[in-house]
């Protein structure tokens, strides 16, 4: 009778950082599924349906290049100013989408993440697969972009040496800033969606304050320590010196971005760890499930 | 396989054995309407002496999606394991516990009504009150009925139908019916042999009508 009477102890568990970690890898299959299913949903109304995950940066890009390159006549160190374009939005993107996708990714996924048990750490993490499709279509816009220069010029711009390794590393440094400062803002979102509001418009700014659309050189004396002390300036420089031998190198800029992801990722995971358990309840009034309406 | 809505590659035994959340797309791991797969993937729970969540996502007619998720067995809160009868449960997330003895997965849910005084006074004493009451109303006291169920509250204790009717008055009204379950099946109501148990709750058609004409439908944020 004593022991039907004792109340039953439910413990809410708090696993460490490196425990949802685990559970994450363990979940992985669940990162693709969760991540494509943003991208199909998201076109699934339009007419020309998924042929706008081309058209659209298709026409972002054909804007911009039109502006920059050829109005304001922008510096492109000697390369073709629309692979200069499409090169450092390629690192800029891998960066701006992902942080983008993870910022609101509660807002995405939330119906899903509260009715079946998974590690929530998945949730802003399958923020990447999105950002990856987007990465796709930009190295294939570059590829195009390459081979219609080839046969106009008779040059091939992209450099074909050891120097390529550093594409891969700068997209990592990419992928590694955004995933950390996107477990902060996905987790902060969740609370309250002024997080994304915000984010848009800094994000509008970071990409002009960031060597993207202009080459360091570019930059007059007093703004060029931007170069150094932002972040993702190291990523785009290491990603446009690979592919196009067209990038400013600093070791401080490196060493501050190296810095800065690490910092970034740890402090990211811990906090979204802490936060993780009441991620789902109390969320901000208004909230429509699954909005998608900025792709 | 024959008597199965799954394609192929795809079984209800490997989808249950990791209790983990899968995602099945229509015409690449199932066939057929996507409600019919959900009620199939109760009855396969209850086979396998498990209980199942499903969830639909449905986006335009061509991506048709269903999220299953197996677990051991639903907990009230407040109540013990019900495989162990540990009082060690550890919340491992909003809907979900593991116990902490025996490690089953379970489906957390709202608790038990409080146990009523006079047990046994009027129909079966594990009841909710709201069953016992004589004069509660019945779907038989509706005509014109038109019922569709709601897949995604569908759980073990209870399913949920929502729909239409014309009550005794002759009014066109909304209909809430609830059926509660026992182990996965429904309850034979006390006074009537061969019938379910059920609640009905209704609102004036005309309500929404109204509601409609006022446009406090349109925009409706679909949060709840």
């Amino acid at each position: 009778m004593e022991a039907a009477a004792r109340p039953v102890e439910l413990i809410d568990e708090r696993p460490s950082p490196l425990q949802m970690l685990r559970a994450t890898l363990r979940h992985r299959s669940l990162i693709a599924r969760l991540g494509i299913r943003v991208i199909i949903k998201g076109y699934s109304g339009a007419k020309l349906g998924r042929l706008w995950l081309v058209l659209r940066p298709a026409l972002g890009v054909f804007g911009m290049a039109l502006i920059f390159g050829a109005v304001l006549d922008a510096p492109s160190n000697g390369v073709p100013y629309i692979l200069f374009l499409l090169v450092g939005m390629l690192a800029w993107l891998t960066f701006e989408r992902f942080l983008f996708w993870a910022t609101r990714s509660f807002d995405v996924y939330r119906r899903v993440a509260a009715a079946l048990d998974f590690p929530l750490l998945v949730v802003p993490t399958a923020s990447g697969i999105a950002a990856g499709i987007e990465f796709c279509v930009f190295s294939g816009f570059i590829v195009v972009a390459t081979t219609v220069l080839l046969v106009a010029d008779g040059r091939l711009y992209i450099e074909l040496g050891p120097e390529l390794l550093l594409v891969p590393a700068g997209l990592l440094l990419a992928l590694a800033l955004a995933w950390g400062l996107g477990l902060w803002l996905s987790a902060l979102n969740a609370k309250a969606r002024d997080v994304r509001i915000v984010l848009r418009y800094v994000l509008r700014v970071w990409m002009y304050i960031t060597p993207v659309i202009y080459p360091v050189s570019a930059l007059p004396g007093t703004l060029a320590f931007l170069a150094t002390i932002n972040p993702v300036a190291a990523p785009v420089e290491m990603v446009k010196a690979g592919l196009l031998g067209a990038g400013d190198l600093r070791p401080q800029a490196i060493a501050v971005s190296v810095g800065f992801a690490v910092v970034a990722c740890v402090s990211g995971l811990w906090f979204f760890t802490r936060m993780a358990p009441g991620l789902l309840m109390n969320q901000p009034a208004g909230l429509a499930d699954d909005e998608e309406d900025t792709i | 396989m024959t008597g199965t809505l799954l394609l192929e590659g795809t079984s209800w035994e490997a989808l249950a054995a990791d209790q983990r959340p899968h995602r099945l797309k229509a015409g690449k791991h199932f066939r057929g309407d996507v409600r019919a797969l959900q009620g199939e993937a109760g009855d396969a729970a209850q086979r396998l002496g498990l209980v199942v969540r499903t969830l639909r996502d449905e986006f335009g007619r061509k991506n048709r999606y269903v999220w299953v998720q197996f677990a051991d067995a639903v907990v009230p809160r407040g109540e013990p394991c019900p495989r162990c009868s540990s009082r060690h449960l550890r919340r491992v997330h909003e809907h979900y516990v593991r116990c902490r003895d025996c490690g089953a997965h379970l489906v957390l849910t709202p608790p038990l009504p409080a146990p009523e005084e006079e047990q046994g006074a009027e129909g079966s004493p594990h009841l909710p009150k709201w069953a016992r009451t004589p004069h509660r109303d019945r779907l038989s006291g509706y005509s014109e009925l038109e019922l569709v169920p709601d897949e995604d509250s569908r759980i073990p204790q209870g399913e949920i139908w929502y729909g239409r009717a014309v009550d005794e008055n002759g009014t066109p009204v909304f209909l809430e019916v609830l059926y509660p379950r026992r182990e996965g099946q429904r309850i034979e109501d006390p006074e009537r042999e061969g019938e379910p148990l059920h609640r009905v709750r209704r609102w004036p058609m005309a309500m929404f009508w109204r509601a409609a004409e006022l446009g406090l439908l349109d925009d409706l944020p679909r949060e709840r």
